[in-house]
């Protein structure tokens, strides 16, 4: 798909109105098998994994899952094994850390061929380290920075505010250099692209179309080539924001 | 009694006034003589075959009597290279030459640059270190390793940010909008800083909005800690000479503060009334004597010039 994928629907990995949501003709769709997954459901969701994969693959979408850079191996193996070209891992604060999760892909790889990683940066230690976590395998296709996670992750009250900006967030001192320090490092090595966050809750139904519309444009214009979003407005305010843009992952 | 040790650190970097350096070009709508009656502090001179300079579509102009005005209108220099190949060096680094302007990518290249210049200098029996480096940074590789870059050659005088060659290796156009280089702008800022160097750029505006000026953008880019900018008309030398520079106002505001702190630290004390309502404290004189620093370099520069600037009280 080369540089085509700008769109990333992210979906629960026990999500029921999957069939649904494909519906909404994003380029990808990623399995999360973090926060949007309730823990007593993850058994169950490893288990059809493969059906789900091959549900997605049927529409013509390209398959991705979150997961947490702790997840075990043999969850690993299921994953990739269903065919998951492409891992999400949240949780990488530190190269070092790619660098154990990279020694499970070197054994994958013998059985499945190869695959790619996408670090998502959702805290200030991982954003910081940036340059060392995009050159610590050859894997990574990409990053993710989260902007609404790293106001979590910085902030010690409650913020309603917050939750109406994921994109450049204004809760954010300074969203710009948040972003385009994270832009010009990943781009120095590899020209590696970053992918934005574009949601303000991962519960369904409170999606702020304009303010996602406008947090897309601007994180676009900042240097932004993809998006990541829980929301069909999300992937519309996507595609708006890279009309005429170039962009892609 | 000094309270600060100003002139052995960062005094260097602020005695070199090229607040507005004008690019000149093939494309340049203007003639030489034109160009240094409008008072550049620097010039870069682009577009140069053999030993003669291409200005707009008909001016043709020895080097030689280039630097012959120049010595005489104070302005300073500078070639731009587009390649590091020995035999162009030899053709233009001449005595009355300020330096090179040059764009780099990595450390290595610096230290290239600067080693050919000494041989230069070595066999022209030029003194070593006479020519300065004005360097460019074009690529998100070399913004992330600028602090080595800045640091790899006691040439460097200068950096600055190639704008639209950024844009194109982040593969974003340029929209006026947003400022997709806000990190790279304060990355080069206190990388120069930390190397004794100056910065020149222009901070981001958009350029869209009906209250945008580039006076306002000036203003700005000095408040930001750029001590000039690149220029290719000359309608923006003038902007750019009053905007990096300290105004009267500026100027003997910082006189009073160094005067009041230098008597409150005769009598014991951290911290004074200036006026008597404003207070002010030695972390403040720092600031001041970079200003009347700065002012005297600016006055001795246009005096050197021939400018007698009336000077604006904002």
């Amino acid at each position: 798909m080369g540089e085509s994928r700008r769109s990333f629907l992210l979906v629960g990995a026990d999500d029921q109105s999957l069939g649904e949501k494909l519906t909404w003709n994003p380029d990808v769709v990623v399995l999360d098998y973090t926060d949007l997954l309730h823990p007593s459901s993850m058994r169950g969701s490893m288990n059809l994994i493969s059906d789900k994969v091959s549900f997605i693959q049927s529409e013509g979408i390209e398959p991705m899952v979150q997961i947490r850079a702790i997840t075990p191996f043999d969850d690993l193996q299921r994953l990739v094994g269903a065919g998951v070209e492409t891992l999400i891992v949240s949780g990488f604060e530190q190269a070092n850390q790619v660098g154990e999760m990279s020694s499970y892909l070197d054994r994958l790889e013998s059985e499945v061929g190869p695959l790619k990683l996408i670090p998502y940066l959702a805290n200030i230690p991982s954003v910081y380290n940036v340059l060392d976590i995009v050159d610590s395998d050859p894997r990574i296709i990409a990053v993710t920075i989260g902007i609404g996670d790293l106001a979590f992750d910085l902030l010690e009250s409650y913020d309603n505010d917050m939750f109406y900006f994921t994109g450049p967030n204004p809760r954010i001192s300074s969203p710009e250099f948040l972003i385009t320090r994270t832009t010009v490092m990943a781009n120095s090595k590899n020209k590696c692209p970053v992918m934005g966050v574009l949601g303000n809750t991962i519960a369904s139904g409170f999606a702020q179309a304009d303010q996602l519309e406008k947090a897309a444009d601007r994180a676009v214009k900042l240097g932004i080539k993809s998006f990541l979003t829980p929301h069909n407005e999300g992937l519309d305010a996507t595609r708006k924001a890279f009309i005429n843009q170039g962009g892609g992952v | 009694m000094p309270i600060s040790d100003f002139e052995t650190d960062h005094g260097a970097r602020l005695r070199s006034v090229r607040r507005s350096k004008l690019e000149i070009s093939a494309k340049s709508n203007f003639t030489f003589k034109e160009a240094v009656l409008s008072k550049p502090d620097s010039v870069i001179l682009r577009d140069l075959k053999g030993s003669s300079v291409k200005i707009g579509s008909n001016d043709e102009v020895q080097l030689g009597e280039i630097l012959n005005i120049s010595r005489s209108s104070s302005v300073d220099v500078f070639v731009k290279l587009t390649d590091f190949l020995n035999s162009r060096l030899n053709d233009f680094l001449i005595e009355g030459i300020a330096g090179i302007a040059i764009q780099v990518n990595d450390v290595n290249e610096v230290i290239n640059i600067s080693n050919q210049i000494l041989d230069l200098e070595y066999s022209k029996g030029i003194a070593a270190n006479t020519f300065e480096l004005d360097l460019t940074l074009g690529t998100t590789k070399s913004v992330v390793d600028c602090f080595e870059i800045v640091q790899a050659s006691s040439r460097i005088a200068s950096l600055n940010l190639d704008e639209q060659k950024l844009y194109e290796d982040l593969n974003v156009p340029f929209n006026g909008e947003e400022d997709a280089l806000a990190f790279s702008r304060g990355r080069i800022i206190v990388a120069a800083r930390v190397a004794e160097v100056q910065a020149h750029g222009l901070a981001f505006m958009n350029n869209q909005e009906s209250e945008y000026s580039l006076e306002k953008q000036v203003a700005l880019s000095r408040k930001m800690g750029f001590s000039g900018a690149c220029c290719k008309t000359l309608e923006e030398i003038s902007y750019l000479n009053e905007g990096f520079a300290p105004s009267l106002y500026e100027y003997e505001r910082a006189l009073k503060v160094k005067e009041a702190m230098e008597e409150a630290f005769e009598a014991g004390l951290g911290a004074v009334t200036l006026g008597g309502s404003e207070m002010i404290d030695v972390a403040m004189v720092r600031h001041s004597e970079n200003t009347i620093y700065r002012h005297s370099a600016v006055k001795a520069k246009e005096s050197r010039m021939g400018i007698d600037y009336e000077e604006s009280d904002d």
